[in-house]
């Protein structure tokens, strides 16, 4: 593509403002024409102005194009949606020229009337004015904060992050949107300014006519960051029409460059910065932390009468937050029995905190709270238990927090605390256990707080 | 707020029947004059009057799942020494006798003591400081104690407040205002998530002063007041001497039983007034009344300390049995805490050395330190700082520069200084062994990561499980919140 002069381009960008003329002058027409066939009389004496109407309606159509035209040579525009765009503007132009001749009786051509000529014309202006937002706002402009049910499913799986960031791709989720957002109407299959693909992997690794874009752990030598960055005044500026990156594009960008420039790395592979992680929260809603288990537990909400009967047991129960039903349930009286643990048994799914401290708990009652599968805080301090009882918990996987304290276990129970996969602290003060024991468990686990004497 | 709640006075309304109601008109308008007269914007947790309610709530609270259940608010009344105890600025001792640059005085407040005093020079930090634990905190040599569990303490350095007077920033700090009438912390904490002790209230203020007691400090009661939230809620003072709880002891000849029944009839009579007026005084009473007579069993039980290893003792220090001593206020805490207490507030007044920086400040800490530690420790043994919150701090900082004559030694002193200073939190939720914050190099304004009254609220709220923003309460036509319209909450310093 030659040069293209600067008056051009200048006469060009007036096409968004003048190509309004003839939207409007064709619908008005529109309306007239729809009020003079239903009150043929009253509105006889639009017919006139119809015609002229859409006279000044064909001339503005025929000004937009040309000028449309010169705006194209700026160049950058997606080819396909441009040629549509470009030919159904020059149809549009034709057609309102041929319903100004039909509706002022120049021409007469059979089976054809003004009418319909508007009729196809409204038509024409709704696709055409859709495809030239488009191309210069980007296909996705429109939708972007539509409700969901408007968004067709392809545009959703396109879009959507992962919620989960565990299954986030750096490249696939985070990256390559930024370059299909900001960098593919120039640099795509069918065309590619500089020479450069920015479409999939292989092709951004190919590089343009003047080498690589990416150079990996090198975001300032790395064409694709730098160029980003310039001022926008810059002639090297990219992109160079639409908007510029946003300040969380770039960060991302620099930071995926720095890291490497992987295609495949898994977000929570990488150790980011904290202003990142800010801005995975704003943007994305993104949380990089871990998300606690009760989060991610789907049980069904306790029935209100059992929660009724375990407040009749002695039983404290609360949901842990007003959204989640999953329980916080602690032991109110003095001493544990046999029916008021059964009653808590049918809130074995839900209950995640618990707190049986003080309360007599023997080794018979422990061992039926190996069935409480999503307890993550387990607290039976000063209870009747032994080894014998703790050996049956270790089925608790997802257990956190265990508090043993005042209890009579001894270095027995060492081989459950390394058993038990999600434990983070466990509280042994004042029990049997010995030094060495506790040497030897921070040897398994070295991740595991151990909280003695 | 949930819909479903019936407003008290709309409930007390539905009761009155039309027969009822004329009955009433006949024997006179009193009553429908003085139910229209009773503050209609009072709006109850729930169970309008069961005796009971404060085991429930409908507020929809906690927002989130809470990381804290509870909190030991260990309020250092008087101002602690930001710049002699935790916040260490080599630049004070090679100042030491300079004139403070006036870009960092021009234009503030200070109290009345120095704001006229025009000679300022800045004084060097009177202890020695050194770095502690893994974290490297700095911490000075006359808080050895807390010095050891520093790795368990999330220093915030860069805290500032608005007030440079001692009771105006004390209510600031406690109430989310300057003026008195608004509720506590511990107020609306157990208004918003209800009650987790069985027998004892639910929030509990406790005081102590030094022993020669320098500080002119006092105690007003609103620091744990309710303000315009029922009286309910209400901090219950221990007292510091003698029974915590005046009247525990049933008089001679009335047995445990024959109280139980007086209180029975008491409170149906109680029930039929409420039920006539809908006054939300009357079931304060109520529960007030059911609340002594659980203390009566529970309170001497509680303050029991033959239960305590001496080992445990030990580590609070020599004054752990003298009622009304810092350590006895926080061997309670701890205790109050076991027993589900939701908050619970020591204050200690003993901190504001105007005049007597160079020996009162140590004595302070030789008070204080041990017992606060103590806590930290004891907690933590425990498995109790998993889901307690532990607040050190004061209104306010001191000032860098001096107060009084710099050749008078024996009198030097530090003026209020609400411009910058330190606190530490520890337990539920709060990393430890951080520090948050800083102050430039004279401690006199944050200059990194400032932290303000109303987001050290906000954050205490979050700890909570409670979006400080959406949790209000209506009261003389306009919602309130602890934070007025401002506070952030720190999420730098959760764990």
């Amino acid at each position: 593509m030659g040069e293209v002069s600067d008056i051009v381009i200048f006469l060009g960008r007036f096409h968004p403002l003048i190509v309004h003329l003839p939207i409007g002058f064709l619908l008005l027409a529109g309306i007239m024409e729809i009020l003079s066939s239903a009150y043929k009389i009253k509105y006889a004496s639009l017919n006139t102005a119809i015609s002229i109407s859409m006279l000044c309606g064909a001339l503005g159509a025929v000004a937009s194009a040309i000028i449309g035209y010169m705006l194209s040579k700026q160049g950058g525009y997606e080819s396909n949606t441009l040629f549509w765009h470009q030919w159904l503007g020059i149809l549009l132009a034709v057609l309102s020229f041929l319903g100004w001749a039909i509706k002022s009786g120049k021409i007469n051509i059979p089976f054809i009337s003004s009418k319909t000529i508007i009729i196809l014309l409204i038509v024409l202006i709704s696709i055409t004015g859709h495809l030239g937002g488009n191309l210069t706002h980007g296909s996705d402009y429109l939708t972007a904060y539509a409700p969901e049910f408007l968004k067709g499913d392809e545009e959703k799986s396109n879009f959507k992050i992962p919620s989960n960031p565990d299954s986030i791709v750096v490249f696939k989720h985070l990256i390559q949107p930024i370059l299909n957002n900001k960098c593919i109407s120039c640099h795509n299959d069918t065309k590619s300014n500089g020479g450069l693909n920015l479409t999939n992997t292989d092709k951004v690794n190919d590089g343009g006519d003047n080498g690589m874009v990416i150079t990996p752990f090198q975001p300032y030598n790395s064409e694709l960051f730098l160029r980003s960055t310039f001022p926008e005044s810059s002639k090297k500026f990219m992109p160079p029409k639409g908007t510029a990156l946003t300040f969380t594009e770039l960060k991302l960008l620099e930071w995926w460059i720095a890291e490497g420039a992987s295609f495949d790395g898994r977000l929570l592979s990488y150790k980011f910065p904290k202003e990142l992680k800010n801005l995975f929260e704003r943007d994305f809603k993104l949380n990089t932390k871990k998300r606690p288990y009760y989060e991610t537990v789907k049980s069904p909400k306790l029935d209100e009468q059992i929660v009724l009967e375990l407040s009749e047991q002695g039983w404290l129960v609360n949901p842990l937050s007003a959204e989640h039903h999953m329980l916080d349930v602690k032991f109110f009286d003095n001493e544990i029995t046999l029916s008021a643990f059964e009653t808590l048994e049918k809130a074995k799914e839900q209950i995640t905190w618990l707190d049986i401290s003080k309360s007599g708990l023997t080794d018979d009652l422990l061992k039926r709270l190996s069935a409480f599968k999503n307890l993550t805080y387990l607290n039976i301090h000063k209870s009747n238990i032994t080894d014998e009882g703790v050996k049956h918990i270790e089925t608790l996987a997802h257990l956190e927090v265990l508090n043993l304290y005042n209890t009579e276990i001894t270095d027995k129970s060492i081989i459950v605390f390394a058993k038990l996969p999600s434990l983070k602290r466990v509280y042994l003060w004042n029990t049997k256990i010995t030094k060495k024991a506790i040497e030897e468990l921070y040897k398994e686990n070295p991740n595991l707080k151990i909280i003695s004497n | 707020m949930k819909k479903n709640i019936l407003h008290p006075f709309e409930a007390h309304q539905a009761n009155l029947t039309r027969r009822a109601f004329f009955g009433k008109m006949a024997k006179g308008v009193g009553a429908a004059a003085l139910a229209s007269m009773i503050n209609p914007s009072v709006l109850f947790g729930s169970n309008i009057g069961s005796i009971n309610a404060h085991l429930k709530n409908n507020l929809g609270l906690p927002h989130f799942p809470p990381k804290a259940k509870r909190v030991i608010y260990l309020f250092q009344n008087g101002a602690p020494s930001h710049v002699d105890l935790f916040d260490y600025k080599p630049m004070l001792r090679k100042w030491h006798g300079k004139q403070i640059p006036d870009e960092l005085t021009h234009g503030k407040r200070f109290s009345t003591m120095t704001g006229g005093q025009l000679d300022r020079p800045v004084i060097g930090e009177i202890s020695n400081f050194a770095q502690h634990g893994q974290s490297g905190a700095w911490v000075s040599d006359f808080m050895p104690e807390t010095a050891k569990v520093a790795d368990d303490l999330c220093f915030i350095k860069s805290m500032y407040t608005e007030s440079v007077n001692h009771a105006p920033a004390i209510t600031f700090f406690l109430t989310g205002n300057e003026q008195p009438g608004r509720p506590s912390i511990g107020s609306w904490l157990t208004y918003g998530l209800g009650s987790t002790a069985k027998d004892l209230p639910d929030f509990v203020a406790m005081t102590s002063v030094d022993k020669q007691a320098s500080c002119g400090q006092i105690f007003y009661d609103y620091y744990w007041g309710s303000g315009f939230l029922p009286s309910k809620f209400q901090g219950v003072k221990f007292r510091g001497g003698g029974d915590p709880v005046l009247y525990l002891k049933n008089p001679e000849g009335i047995s445990r039983n024959t109280r139980r029944k007086m209180l029975d009839d008491m409170q149906a009579l109680n029930e039929m007034n409420y039920q006539e007026f809908g006054d939300p005084e009357i079931n304060t009473r109520i529960s007030q009344y059911e609340m002594s007579y659980k203390m009566q069993m529970s309170v001497p039980e509680l303050t029991d300390l033959s239960d305590e290893p001496q080992h445990v003792l030990d580590m609070y220090g020599p004054d752990v049995k003298r009622k009304g001593s810092f350590a006895y206020n926080c061997i309670m805490a701890r205790r109050l805490a076991e027993r589900g207490v939701r908050f619970t507030q020591c204050m200690h007044a003993g901190w504001d050395q105007h005049t007597n920086l160079n020996h009162q400040l140590k004595i302070q800490c030789q008070d204080t330190d041990a017992p606060s530690a103590a806590l930290i420790k004891d907690l933590k043994q425990r498995g109790m700082l998993e889901d307690t919150l532990v607040i050190w701090g004061g209104e306010f900082g001191r000032t860098p520069f001096l107060q009084g004559n710099i050749k008078d030694e024996k009198n030097w002193g530090r003026d209020h200084h609400p411009y910058a200073f330190t606190m530490w939190m520890a337990g539920a939720g709060v990393k430890p062994g951080i520090s948050y914050g800083a102050t430039d190099d004279f401690g006199f304004n944050p200059i990194e990561n400032p932290v303000h009254v109303h987001d050290f609220q906000a954050t205490l709220m979050h700890l909570m499980g409670i979006n400080h923003e959406h949790f209000t309460y209506k009261h003389q036509g306009r919602r309130y919140r602890l934070t007025d319209v401002h506070g952030h909450v720190v999420k730098d310093i959760l764990s």
